[in-house]
């Protein structure tokens, strides 16, 4: 496990605790006060969880479903998709269509696209939504983003020095100065799972 | 975060196996049966073998997989309301923790996420993580930080006495899990602010504390003592209706 804990990797860490008593559940909330809901959420799901293994056969997974997750699956594989490609096919009206289907400004995906967002901030369910609109495998979105930032094309072409990328801002700063509503700027950054 | 000694066994055990006979002990599904491979090992060898190519063996492994998260996930037969609404919904629940978890396999193939290693040392209860944002979304289950609006209307009464006896389950080994069943469905079917003060209720937190500092329900839910009080009454005669058949919900 990575030093920097996420919410969601204490999260998982509750939930893999080998004892969920009293306890427990209170020592999390004492040291992880801002998610406490969270953790009474999960106090309970674990209970339904026994349950559920408790219970007869479930019925039998769907094989068209099991195939096509096996070719999601192998789909991710390191090197089988071009993550350079994944913003091609976004230009124009396509890119448009992409940020109103994402209720955000067309500047946020500019710099996603050209990198200028520190990869280890994005919300994981802003990355999640982004890669399912644009069709493509999250994992691949991964690779993109954690690419170094790119030089802007016009630049080459402007710039009496040598250009260079952009410094890159945290996912946070760049919602905080794009023009938005506060209710979406607030969704943006919250991750709900 | 590391595997229980059991799992490292089962792993070992499992990878010194002949493919046969390993696709054969990861078919078993019951966990009482001597041959079973825990569900935290199964996803250990799937996620070995992106570095292997018998495709044969990586494509069982996964569909096995996933059928053990089916079964830590809600069936299709309903708890409680009509029939078809029940299985549509938990038929969602079902499709999105294994989307979620196809996900979470892929991050892991691509070398950028390591959730997975939780799954490796608890695998069901880590699916108990995936199964909450899966009902949030097929159920539309409120945030967990929405504000909890709540009338403020009755005294607080007396009814706690009676909560003591209905969360101690009976003594009895064929009873107390078919309890302890009845009980976490019943809270379950309570609004979401009464199943939080049962749920700290569980968890011993006090109502108030008068040292600011400490664990308090008023605190984290933000709201005052009596409206705790409320709901906590609501919550335990509901309880007390659904388990023990006296009075009305």
């Amino acid at each position: 496990m990575s030093g920097t804990q996420t919410p969601d990797d204490i999260l998982y860490a509750f939930a893999v605790e080998p004892d969920h008593g009293p306890g427990t559940l209170r020592s999390y909330m004492e040291r992880h006060p801002e998610l406490a809901h969270e953790l009474l959420d999960l106090a309970h799901e674990l209970r339904l969880v026994q349950v559920d293994l408790e219970a007869p056969d479930p019925t039998p997974d769907d094989p068209a479903k099991a195939d096509a997750a096996w070719e999601r699956f192998m789909a991710c594989s390191p090197g089988q998709q071009g993550t350079e490609e994944v913003f091609t096919r976004l230009q124009g009206k396509a890119l448009a269509k992409l940020a109103a289907d994402l209720e955000v400004p067309r500047t946020i995906l500019a710099a996603v696209r050209d990198r200028l967002v520190a990869p280890s901030t994005y919300p994981r369910h802003f990355l999640r939504q982004l890669a399912e609109k644009m069709g493509v495998a999250l994992a691949a979105l991964h690779g993109y983003v954690r690419m170094p930032p790119a030089v802007p094309a016009q630049a080459a072409f402007k710039a009496a020095s040598k250009p260079s990328a952009q410094q890159q801002v945290s996912f946070a700063q760049l919602v905080a100065d794009t023009e938005m509503p506060v209710a979406r700027k607030e969704a943006l950054l919250h991750d709900p799972a | 975060m590391e595997r229980p000694p059991e799992i490292e066994q089962s792993i070992n055990v499992a990878l010194a196996m002949p493919r046969e006979e390993l696709l054969e002990r990861a078919s078993i599904n019951d966990r009482g049966h001597p041959g079973y491979l825990p569900s935290e090992c199964l996803l250990h060898l799937l996620r070995r073998t992106k570095f292997d190519n018998d495709d044969r063996l990586f494509r069982k492994l996964f569909d096995l997989l996933r059928g053990r998260v089916l079964r830590a996930l809600p069936r299709a037969e309903g708890r409680s309301g009509s029939q078809a609404t029940e299985d549509r919904l938990a038929k969602d629940v079902r499709d999105e923790v294994l989307f979620r978890f196809n996900e979470l396999l892929c991050l892991d193939r691509d070398g950028g996420d390591d959730r997975l290693d939780f799954f490796e040392v608890r695998f069901e209860q880590a699916i108990s993580r995936l199964r909450i944002t899966a009902k949030r979304k097929a159920f539309r289950m409120e945030a967990a930080s929405a504000p909890l609006g709540d009338e403020e209307s009755s005294e607080p009464s007396a009814e706690v006495e009676e909560a003591a006896a209905l969360f101690r389950p009976p003594e009895d080994e064929i009873l107390a899990p078919r309890y302890r069943k009845m009980l976490a469905l019943a809270i379950d079917s309570l609004p979401t602010d009464e199943r939080k003060v049962i749920t700290m209720m569980l968890a011993e937190i006090p109502i108030v504390s008068e040292d600011p500092e400490k664990l308090s329900m008023v605190k984290i839910l933000g709201c005052s003592a009596k409206t705790v009080w409320n709901r906590r009454d609501r919550a335990i005669k509901k309880l007390t209706a659904m388990l023990t058949g006296k009075g009305k919900p």
